[in-house]
């Protein structure tokens, strides 16, 4: 897999191309309204929020994806997705999420 | 610290469905590759912590702007300040698409744009109607009030 990293001309997060399913736009709704403070959303809201999701997860899953390969793992463990979280800033918010899973392999 | 309903499944209703989660990893990853159980339950738990931050975040911002609802200009403004620029590209692309479907739409239903009339022929052909189912009501002697004709 080719690391370009800042590629101007292509958009980043290549994987998000190959991506053909999606999350139904109620479902996020829901989660969204489930925080009293979300008034309303607008229509289409939920669905770029939806994407947004799919974006995420195409970039956790590549760089977990890469930990793995690094480890010579095929499978993707806990320790990986740990790994992959603490040297990206953006994903800073999962760190006390994976941290509950740390021993597990 | 996560407020937002329990994590680990305790309410179905607040997490994602499970078999869209797992296809869609299955379409990111090389074949050869998958993760294990409790890497997929953390990663679960990853996508709800971030749709609830990207929510606040665009809550916050549609409310600096005195906005009720919250717009997809906003969502798009809170992956920005959340360090996500990354993915705005790909929405911005999305909903341009999603605009040209909207125009297109809007021609095919818009018939009376469509049919290349002006306004005054339009008119014409809108009086000739009522004349005409003016005077089938008469023929058939049918006592409707008028008023209820003009829809």
């Amino acid at each position: 897999m080719s690391e370009e990293e800042g590629d101007g001309a292509a958009l980043p997060i290549q994987s998000f191309e190959k991506v053909r399913t999606h999350f139904p736009s109620a479902r996020i709704k829901k989660l969204m309204q489930s925080d009293e403070e979300i008034g309303k959303v607008a229509q289409a809201t939920p669905i770029v929020v939806g994407r947004a999701l799919e974006l995420f997860l195409c970039s956790l899953v590549e760089k977990s994806l890469d930990v793995a390969k690094n480890y010579g793992s095929r499978k993707i463990a806990p320790q990986h997705l740990i790994q992959a979280v603490s040297q990206n800033e953006e994903f800073d918010f999962c760190e006390s999420i994976v941290e509950k899973y740390k021993s597990n392999k | 610290m996560s407020e937002y309903g329990a994590p680990g499944g305790l309410n179905d209703d607040l997490s994602l469905p499970k078999a869209t989660v797992q296809k869609i990893i299955s379409e990111i990853l090389p074949n050869e590759f998958t993760f294990t159980k409790d890497a997929r339950e953390a990663l679960i738990e990853c996508c709800i912590e971030f749709i609830m931050m990207l929510s606040t975040e665009s809550n916050d911002i549609a409310e600096k702007e005195s906005k009720k609802t919250i717009s997809t200009d906003h969502v798009i403004n809170a992956l920005n300040e959340l360090g996500f620029v990354d993915y705005v590209p790909h929405i911005e692309k999305l909903l341009s698409e999603h605009k040209e479907i909207s125009k297109g739409k809007d021609r095919r239903n818009n018939k009376f744009q469509n049919s290349g009339l002006s306004e005054e022929e339009l008119l014409k052909q809108q009086e000739e109607l009522f004349r005409a189912s003016r005077n089938r009501l008469q023929q058939n002697q049918v006592p409707v009030k008028d008023e209820n004709d003009t829809d």
